[in-house]
């Protein structure tokens, strides 16, 4: 009898152990963060938007002509860059761009960045802030007509997010 | 005795199920790795190779149109003298090419030095015969066969990129970017020419009325003519009818010029077929 009550024993010792483990395992499952969270989602959505935007506007060969104006010193192009990607983004999406051109045969580096905008590529009041905001780099090589523009150098840095 | 066995038999199960357990852990943690590692950097390495391919078309451009005439086209390729480059030598069109791409990487390596970017360009063999229709590759970064009733313009170069900040290693890529023209046939009866353009790979060109253009000249005696154009027609898989407004003679060389949105230009070369007498009714 004494052999048998002891191997009760061993069983539900067993049994107890086995439950705690796997509880122990079901709280953490429960309450550990998954790594994509939705704050996670909300930002690589952000950024391939971002880069759809650009993509689409690089294809169109957009940049050449509004930049080609830029290099000529019209004033008005920050004004049509921000009318094109505010028609490419969706209602509630706030942006702001930095335009550079890229200037070789100077700087340490062999080059330099001259930045072309003056804050003017944005849907964004100045007093509001970007929340969950995601930003892209961009280099661009110029391909499309105008001639003059053809194996120019632009870089890109693109803030999307939503109001704070 | 076969109490012992029993517990062998046991202990090789748990034993057996702890190694599939760790397997099974190593697979998921491997495959978590590269899934969270793409959406990282998809987006990023997408970006880099079609600009590397844009630098690439831009080299290539400035090639066939210095090669083609360097003064038609100045607004572009005057730009580049500065660097060296010699109006319609390919040997220092090469050379400008070569030192844009190495700037070009220069830009890329100081623009993505957050996300650790690590860049190398190679230069590689393609092999273009199968779209000229004879043995020819393209090993010396640029590679122009033209006067051909099958010409082509390539460029080719491979990038390898490392974005060690985000775990991105090994990555390479090997872009053949070029445009072939073919001229099929001249039919004499309407004086239409049938040519064929393709891009890149071999992919057909639908873009040469939108986005291109295309120019027929004629040899007259010493000199070259430029034809007149009347009408230029898609007829699909890269396929176009150009209707001529000046009747060439039979036996008269004529090339044909094509340019894509890129700038890129081919220029292909044939004969028009004898005219036949006409006989006394």
């Amino acid at each position: 009898m004494a052999v048998k009550r002891k191997g009760v024993t061993r069983i539900i010792e067993l049994v107890l152990a086995a439950s705690m483990v796997v509880a122990t395992i079901m709280f953490v499952i429960v309450f550990t963060r998954p790594i994509r969270s939705v704050y996670m989602r909300e930002v690589s959505d952000l950024r391939r938007l971002a880069y759809n935007v650009l993509d689409n506007l690089a294809e169109a060969g957009a940049f050449e002509r509004v930049l080609e104006s830029a290099l000529r010193g019209d004033v008005g192009w920050e004004g049509r860059l921000r009318f094109l990607i505010s028609t490419s983004v969706p209602h509630g999406i706030l942006f702001q761009m930095e335009v550079y051109y890229i200037s070789f045969g100077t700087g340490a580096s062999g080059f330099e960045l001259v930045r072309l905008d003056k804050g003017g590529v944005t849907n964004a009041d100045p007093g509001i802030a970007f929340a969950e905001a995601e930003s892209v780099l961009y280099t661009y090589v110029c391909v499309r007509d105008p001639d003059s523009m053809r194996g120019r150098v632009f870089y890109f840095v693109l803030v999307v997010g939503y109001a704070g | 005795m076969p109490a012992r066995g029993q517990i062998l038999v046991a202990a090789v199960l748990i034993v057996g199920v702890l190694v599939m357990s760790v397997l099974v852990a190593a697979y998921q943690a491997h495959t978590l790795f590269l899934r969270t590692r793409s959406v990282v950097v998809r987006e990023t390495v997408s970006a880099i190779t079609a600009d590397f391919e844009r630098a690439l078309a831009a080299m290539l451009a400035l090639t066939t149109r210095s090669y083609f005439d360097h003064t038609r086209f100045s607004d572009f390729t005057a730009r580049f003298e500065e660097l060296g480059l010699k109006p319609g030598d390919l040997d220092s069109a090469k050379r400008v090419a070569r030192d844009f791409l190495e700037g070009w990487k220069a830009v890329v390596r100081v623009v993505y030095a957050e996300k650790g970017a690590q860049v190398e360009l190679v230069e590689t063999v393609a092999d273009v015969s199968d779209l000229l229709g004879k043995p020819e590759y393209v090993y010396d970064l640029v590679l122009l066969v033209w006067d051909s009733t099958t010409s082509g313009s390539y460029i080719c170069a491979g990038l390898k990129l490392n974005l060690t900040n985000v775990g991105l290693y090994g990555w390479k890529v090997i872009s053949l970017v070029g445009l072939t023209l073919s001229i099929d046939e001249y039919f004499a009866a309407d004086n239409t020419i049938r040519i064929r353009v393709l891009v890149d790979n071999g992919t057909y060109y639908g873009n040469l009325l939108a986005r291109g253009w295309v120019e027929v000249y004629y040899q007259q005696g010493e000199s070259w003519v430029k034809a007149t154009i009347k009408d230029v027609t898609y007829e699909g898989f890269g396929y176009y009818r150009i209707t001529l407004d000046t009747e060439l003679p039979g036996e008269t060389p004529f090339t044909v010029v094509a340019s894509d949105e890129r700038g890129i230009l081919v220029v292909s070369r044939a004969v028009t077929p004898p005219q036949l007498k006409k006989g006394k009714d």
